[in-house]
């Protein structure tokens, strides 16, 4: 009447098509719980600073391991980011202050070359900048905006994660702890 | 006042959480009295959470901003009708009034006398009460609506600018209701299943609700269709932004549930189709919403992800196991009464009906899904964006076109090619003639446009001719005038007949749709004050557009508006003033773009202020020439006017199930 | 003669600016060619919408990088190929047809083609089994479905 095979292979016809969406549940449910996991920047205080790779404007490559040794700090900007205006003076007074002790590296962010250059230029940056190459260092960092900012000691670890812009007497002070760290 | 509604909340949770257990134990124990105490708590969870959305919007009417939720989506500006509105204006708000809907729709499926489907009851409400749980402990825990802050803040931050329009407010209740009242359904399928039903009355007599779900669910697309269409000044009515396909996806199974339950009735076939396609309906609906509401998609700039989504996940873990298991164990239970004779026959193409909708429904969810599911297993992210969306769907969607006109020739069980070949001359002829003549004399010559206009010339002909042959046997046999015989046709017919009209809803948006996709044009020019632009299609001629102002004008309060003014001359005359605009919310420093138009016919010219200069002395437009949109609308119209009567009361429920034999009235089988 | 020299430099020189000039001013885009570029791209801040149709200050860079591109005479693919070394493939709009993109092609393709060969398969197993009938087409009497349904219910409320 329904089906002309044999129960034996009913059953077996169920058994599969369970097993296959139960498979497909589980494998929908991973991703689900993949995309649910927060990865957020904030995450990273405490931790060893990912690994990157930048080319600054200038044509200067910049990886961890080759500022292993100097503590860094690790400035996401873009031109388009109005919350970055209120601190870029700021960065660049600091990092005069801080010539030789802390390197000072701006990480630009989905951004177009002409107006980065004209940022850099208004703000008057010296500091190295360069483009963040699709995104790599930005998702590896894990940003969730811009301005963020990576206080990294000498040794490669993140002692903090600036979100939004930061103010002059806390910027000092983690770059005094920073300085510190350094040989 | 806020603690009277999460008390509310908390106690229809308790109510439902006791239903379950007075339902499950009353229908193994056989003890009426539980069942009955079951039924009181299950309706006792609908008054409550009817309380707790009083008591919201008691507190949004009054601007009671200690609580979060009311500081949240409403301040000082906002006028009553947006503050009533605003209930649904962001995450908790709307939550509880999905899991209100929902309770509505459980509550009126107790007040419902049942017949013989009675014993299947208390597994349904245990079934409906389990859904709600989920909702509702939500509300309770993570995302309580009636959280107070520890200040009293002077004034809300207010509406998201984007809800601040009629059609923005209608929309979403019509569309969750849409979407709960699928678990009607979806529970009658789940006891059904559980108690090893092998009939289908319990499909029969949900029918009409699910009917229901679907009209609102439609209604709800086309709502959302014309607002962005109105006011997101893009020029297009759907986006395929993961939002919205949640909410496609649904339809998209719904749809072809609805016809093969025809099959089903007629020829007791396809009942593992109908149950699977219910069971998936709603299991998509509550992982649409999922989607939605965990910010699972779309990561970086949803709303923070709060606990809401390891907890969904969790439910829709339970509910689609559970579902899948259920459905799988019951596989024999569900098989025909009757075999497929020939692919000659209309179950042959019904067949045929649900794999091409099930085909886009699986091509519209892997899209929407591709871009978490290249995260998580392939490493890198690709986003997915509408032309992948067009691409794979619009052949697809135009094969649904044509079936849709061959499926009412084709009789049950078989038919002999002649038969066939005679009833396919005339719709296939008008078919070809309109793929010869459209390119030849119009200017519709791509050949995706003529070939959808040549599917729909044939399944409108189709159509037609059943709507002649009904009313033209009526005449014959009853000797009524044609008038009457129509009348009396689709009265005693109407799901049939107006099932007809639904599919020439379809048609009419189909025209406007082929219209949009292929002959749309667009340009974007810089214009100083008197100067012109002009923008041209073979459709509507061209028009000719000079800049005559900019002024800045107050809005709605807290909105300043940026007004462009355009004079608009058609062939050398002047023949109207438009004035698209840029709203900007102060508050919230959020613009929105919205457009003026100019009708022309069925098409629109359709304008949008891109830029200014500040001394307003030169502007930038963005003009878009939409052929044939109104057939759009018009198509919706006719859909929802064609659901409305398939719908209504008709005198064959009433009959059943005294007996089968009071059926001789309708004349065809439908 | 010697008197017109200078000035027939000075235009002499005047007119090799413009023409220096011209294919620049040949070149530069229209907005609607820029538009047409843009609308193969995502915007990069926004939540689903294309690089034409958004209306923020980045997007406007964005489009105005495009416009340099082209008026460069880099051609639509190549402002596209631009972008994607730039920022990566998750800024087309539309998944690429190579790499890990053609998944998102494949499985829609694959799905139907299933359904398409199960359902022959399904369609030719069930009428083989039923030998051809008389050629005209019957219609089914309902009342067989409604009797054995009720009776089933009737049972059933038996029991209850």
């Amino acid at each position: 009447m329904t089906e002309t095979t044999a129960p034996e292979k009913v059953s077996k016809k169920k058994t599969v098509g369970l097993t296959l969406g139960i498979v497909v549940l589980l494998v929908l449910f991973f991703v689900f719980a993949y995309g649910l996991q927060k990865r957020e920047s904030t995450q990273l205080a405490g931790a060893p600073a990912p690994d990157f790779s930048i080319t600054s404007f200038d044509g200067e490559t910049y990886t961890l391991e080759s500022v292993r040794g100097t503590p860094v700090l690790i400035n996401f900007w873009a031109s388009w980011c109005v919350e970055c205006y209120k601190e870029a003076a700021l960065l660049e007074q600091a990092s005069q202050d801080f010539k030789g002790k802390v390197l000072f590296l701006g990480i630009d962010y989905l951004d177009t070359e002409k107006e980065a250059m004209g940022y850099l230029e208004k703000y008057g940056v010296t500091y190295p900048s360069g483009p963040d190459i699709e995104s790599r260092m930005a998702k590896a960092y894990r940003i969730t905006g811009v301005p963020e900012t990576f206080f990294v000691t000498a040794d490669g670890q993140i002692i903090h994660v600036q979100i939004g812009p930061i103010e002059r007497p806390q910027l000092y002070q983690l770059l005094d702890k920073l300085a510190a760290t350094g040989g | 006042m806020p603690s009277i509604g999460y008390t509310a909340q908390v106690l229809a949770l308790i109510l439902a959480v006791y239903a379950i257990v007075a339902a499950v134990l009353g229908a193994r124990k056989n003890r009426p009295d539980l069942i009955l105490s079951a039924k009181n708590a299950s309706l006792g969870v609908t008054i409550m959470l009817t309380v707790a959305i009083a008591v919201m919007e008691y507190l949004l009417l009054t601007q009671h901003y200690q609580t979060e939720y009311v500081a949240q989506v409403t301040n000082r500006d906002a006028t009553t009708f947006f503050r009533v509105a605003a209930l649904w204006g962001s995450q908790k708000g709307s939550l509880l009034f999905f899991a209100w809907l929902m309770s509505l729709f459980t509550g009126a499926v107790l007040l419902n006398k049942w017949g013989a489907v009675k014993t299947l009851i208390p597994y349904v409400m245990a079934v409906m009460n389990f859904i709600l749980i989920f909702f509702v402990g939500l509300v309770v825990t993570v995302a309580n609506p009636f959280a107070q802050l520890s200040f009293f803040p002077a004034d809300g931050n207010g509406l998201n600018p984007l809800l601040y329009h009629w059609g923005m407010v209608i929309h979403p209740p019509v569309l969750y209701t849409g979407f709960v009242a699928f678990i009607v359904p979806y529970a009658f399928a789940m006891a059904a299943l559980f108690t090893n039903q092998r009939g289908d009355l319990w499909m029969r007599t949900t029918r009409r609700w699910t009917l229901i779900a679907w009209l609102f669910l439609s209604m709800g697309l086309l709502l959302g269709g014309r607002w962005a269409y109105d006011v997101l000044g893009w020029g297009g009515y759907w986006g395929w932004d993961a939002v919205e396909n949640a909410a496609l996806i649904p339809w998209l199974v719904a749809t072809p549930f609805l016809h093969s339950v025809i099959i089903q009735e007629n020829r007791g076939m396809m009942k593992r189709w109908n149950v699977g396609l219910i069971i998936l309906t709603f299991a998509l609906v509550i992982e649409g919403t999922f989607l939605t509401r965990s910010g699972v998609i779309g990561s970086v700039h949803t709303f923070a992800q709060s606990a809401i989504g390891p907890l969904f996940l969790g439910f829709i873990g339970v509910m689609f196991i559970a579902s899948l298991v259920l459905f799988v164990s019951r596989w024999e239970i569900l098989g025909s009464d009757n075999e497929l004779d020939s692919m000659f026959s209309r179950e042959a193409i019904f067949l045929l009906n649900n794999l091409f909708f099930i085909g886009i429904a699986f091509t519209v969810w892997w899209g929407t899904h591709f871009p978490i599911i290249s995260e998580a297993l392939l490493g890198n992210k690709i986003v997915v964006g509408p032309p992948f969306f067009r691409k794979a769907t619009g052949p697809l969607f135009a094969g649904l076109v044509l079936l849709m006109g061959i499926a009412p020739l084709m009789p049950w069980r078989q038919i002999s090619s002649k038969k066939l070949i005679r009833q396919l001359t005339l719709p296939v002829t008008v078919g070809v003639m309109v793929a010869i003549l459209l390119p030849l004399f119009t200017n519709i010559k791509m050949k995706g446009a003529v070939m959808t206009f040549a599917f729909v010339a044939f399944t409108a002909t189709v159509t037609l001719m059943e709507y002649w042959r009904g009313v033209n046997a009526r005449h014959r046999a009853h000797g009524e005038n044609y008038f009457s015989a129509m009348i009396n046709l689709v009265n005693r017919n109407r799901r049939r007949y107006g099932g007809y009209l639904i599919h020439f809803g379809v048609l009419f948006a189909t025209i406007g749709i082929v219209g949009m996709e292929f002959y749309q044009v667009e340009t974007q020019q810089n214009v100083s004050l008197g100067e012109s632009f002009s923008i041209s299609s073979p459709f509507t001629g061209t028009y000719d557009l000079t800049f005559e102002g900019l002024k800045q004008v107050p809005g709605k309060p807290g909105v300043e508006n940026t007004v462009g003014t355009l004079q608009v001359s058609h062939n050398g005359q002047v023949v109207d003033t438009i004035e698209p605009y840029r709203e900007f919310f102060v508050r919230q420093q959020q613009p929105m773009t919205i457009p003026d138009v100019h009708r022309q016919g069925m098409s629109e010219l359709y304008v949008i202020i891109a830029g200014w200069e500040p001394d307003g002395q030169s502007a930038s437009f963005k003009a878009y020439i939409n052929p044939m949109i109104n057939w759009l609308w018009f198509g919706g119209i006719v859909f929802v006017l064609g659901t409305l009567v398939a719908a209504w009361l008709s005198t064959e429920v009433k009959r059943r199930p005294v007996s089968a034999k009071s059926r001789q009235g309708t004349v065809e089988v439908s | 003669m010697k008197k017109y020299f200078i000035p027939f430099i000075f235009s002499l020189a005047a007119i090799m600016v413009m023409l220096a000039a011209l294919p620049v001013l040949a070149q530069d885009p229209s907005m609607d060619e820029v538009n047409h570029v843009a609308r193969k791209l995502n915007c990069p801040t926004c939540q689903s919408l294309n690089l034409e149709d958004c209306r923020t200050q980045t997007c406007d860079q964005w489009r105005g990088q495009i416009k340099d591109l082209l008026a460069e005479g880099y051609t639509e693919q190549e402002v596209l190929d631009w972008f994607i070394a730039r920022f990566g493939v998750e800024v087309l709009q539309e998944p690429p047809r190579q790499g890990r993109g053609l998944f998102a092609w494949l499985l829609p393709i694959v799905g139907l083609l299933a359904g398409v060969s199960w359902l022959a398969f399904v369609l030719r197993r069930w009428s083989a089994a039923k030998p051809a009938e008389a050629a005209a087409a019957t219609a089914l009497p309902e009342d067989a479905i409604d009797d054995e349904t009720l009776r089933k219910i009737e049972e059933d409320l038996k029991g209850f």
